[in-house]
């Protein structure tokens, strides 16, 4: 019901007749002035260079985006002011957040949600077959990392992260081979950001048949690949039978666990289940990364508490339908779950730092370092992230 | 006289592309910025970024997505400059509904823009995970957690009303 109150209002959502028209009048004009660039490519160049040119002198050193940024509240700041800009850059690196410039004495608080923090959530529920033969949840949770810098007179920057592994795309960043560290070309970023603003065809990948209920199975290495790849196939048939979301709530309703059989049928060794989505496979080479979000930052999941498969299927279970997502009450053990991933994400997040060197093209460096403090709302599981940026 | 039918052609291919997307179009705008006046402008640099910027014009289902890209990406330009140039709260930004106008719509345009996003291609164009993921150029988990966030933000508000 609330589903249909949505769609049905923006079904009542149409564009005027009249901007329609506009449009498609600025369309058609931008056409024919766009062939007439074609007929003068020389112009067409120079205004490119100066373009070029004009996006070099306004330099913004540093600025804290993440996906959901446009959520925090504003923060008034002279990244425009072309005096300061200049003065700031010109032969040392300054990160200028929310309008502080970054100094020894002055670290910044980066700010990325309504309340001036990051804030993350679960990723990713894993269920496990353990040694002694019980099924346990784990979580794996993943934040964006918020910080991405550009300036003058920078070669490339470098990121290490400690405590955490970052999630990058390797085709584009350089990654150390111990993968905590990533570096980030200036001129590869000058053309992603036109790249993130005008997608290709080539970005924009085929999507596969949409299923409600997707399994992403690995098999245990005992099995030799041949047999593995069988056993894979035939555990994704499994799935597929099972039709639906419905059918799998069914089966769960029932006290059935059609996780637990695929173990005991397949032999798998993880299996993530993903309630009412499709969920390939996912291939990084693929990914096209968005400026401002250069890389996500994955905790290692290392001594994630456990969870029985009751208490993950209770969970997903509660959150697969909107209509019944937004009904919900919080039970006792939802509350406790959330407990515990509360009490687990900030552990995690306490030992992360990241380091951030700066390599100029004239061979100098500068060091800074960022720094996460957790704040858990575990009634909500809200994880608030105070993220701080110092200088070294 | 070939060269002249291409070009009628295209001209043809433009505007039906622009006519046929301009809904979809001016809703994802309306539901980001809260305000006819600015999904209109939008609307009409869209429209103007299909042609400068070489949409694939004759492939219809590529080309529905790239232009919420674009139109997610201009919504995103009009907010940062917005940002840029006001002194004033940004809450004003998004043009809030009344309270008296409480619905469910209303209070998905109280969500954060990118919630937003997710919340329309998921409920409305009834796409897939992946398919926002691929048509937005972000990562399969970050779309997950963007709607999980974006239910339990709205459970919230709802609840709290009732």
């Amino acid at each position: 019901m609330i589903k249909n109150e949505y769609t049905e209002k923006l079904n009542e959502i149409k564009a005027p007749q009249s901007a329609v028209e506009n449009a498609v009048k600025a369309a058609l004009q931008a056409d024919k002035n766009r062939k007439e660039v074609i007929v003068m490519p020389k112009k067409s160049k120079i205004i490119k260079f100066i373009s070029a040119a004009a996006a070099c002198v306004l330099v913004v050193t540093g600025v804290a985006v993440i996906s959901n940024m446009n959520s925090q509240k504003p923060v008034i700041h002279d990244n425009s002011a072309p005096s300061q800009t200049e003065t700031n850059v010109k032969n040392s690196f300054s990160l200028i957040v929310n309008a502080a410039e970054i100094t020894e004495n002055n670290n910044v608080h980066l700010s990325v949600c309504e309340d001036g923090t990051q804030r993350m959530g679960m990723e990713t529920l894993s269920i496990a077959k353990k040694d002694n033969g019980k099924y346990e949840g784990a979580i794996y949770p993943i934040m964006s990392f918020p910080v991405t810098c550009r300036g003058d007179g920078i070669d490339s920057v470098t990121f290490t992260i400690s405590g955490a592994n970052f999630i990058t795309n390797k085709n584009l960043y350089k990654s150390s081979e111990d993968e905590n560290s990533f570096t980030v070309s200036y001129k590869e970023l000058q053309r992603l950001d036109d790249l993130a603003t005008y997608p290709e065809k080539s970005e924009i990948e085929e999507t596969s048949e949409k299923k409600e209920v997707s399994v992403l199975i690995e098999v245990d290495d005992s099995h030799p690949d041949s047999e593995r790849d069988r056993l894979v196939e035939e555990a994704q048939n499994y799935i597929k039978s099972l039709d639906n979301v419905s059918a799998f709530q069914s089966l769960v309703k029932e006290g059935n666990n059609p996780v637990a059989e695929l173990y005991e049928k397949y032999g798998a060794d993880i299996i993530s289940v993903n309630i009412g989505e499709v969920s390939p496979e996912e291939d990084d080479e693929e990914e096209l990364p968005v400026i401002g979000n250069i890389a996500d930052i994955a905790l290692t999941p290392t001594n994630s508490p456990s969870f029985t498969v009751s208490e993950v299927q209770e969970y997903l279970e509660n959150i697969e339908n909107f209509d019944d997502f937004v009904q919900f009450k919080d039970g006792e053990k939802h509350q406790d779950i959330m407990n515990k991933m509360c009490s687990y994400y900030s552990e995690q997040i306490k030992n992360i730092s990241v380091d951030i060197t700066v390599h100029y093209t004239n061979g100098e460096n500068e060091n800074y370092t960022m720094e996460f403090t957790p704040n858990c709302v575990s009634e909500r599981f809200e994880i608030d992230v105070e993220t701080v940026l110092k200088a070294k | 006289m070939k060269k002249l039918v291409d070009e009628n052609e295209r001209s043809a291919l433009i505007e039906s592309a622009v006519r046929e997307n301009a809904d979809m179009i001016y809703r994802i705008a309306y539901q980001h910025t809260g305000s006819h006046h600015d999904a209109e402008d939008i609307l009409q640099e869209v429209s103007i970024a299909l042609v400068t910027k070489n949409a694939p014009l004759d492939d219809r289902e590529y080309l529905k997505k790239w232009l919420i890209r674009v139109t997610v990406n201009k919504c995103h330009d009009l907010y940062r400059h917005k940002k840029r140039t006001q002194t004033e709260s940004l809450d004003d930004y998004i043009n809030t509904p009344s309270q008296q106008e409480n619905n469910v719509f209303e209070e998905v345009l109280r969500l954060p823009e990118n919630y937003r996003t997710v919340i329309y291609l998921y409920y409305y164009e009834n796409f897939t995970l992946q398919e926002i993921a691929d048509t937005l150029g972000k990562k399969l988990n970050t779309v997950s957690s963007d709607l999980q966030r974006a239910r339990k933000k709205l459970k919230k508000i709802l609840t709290e009303e009732e």
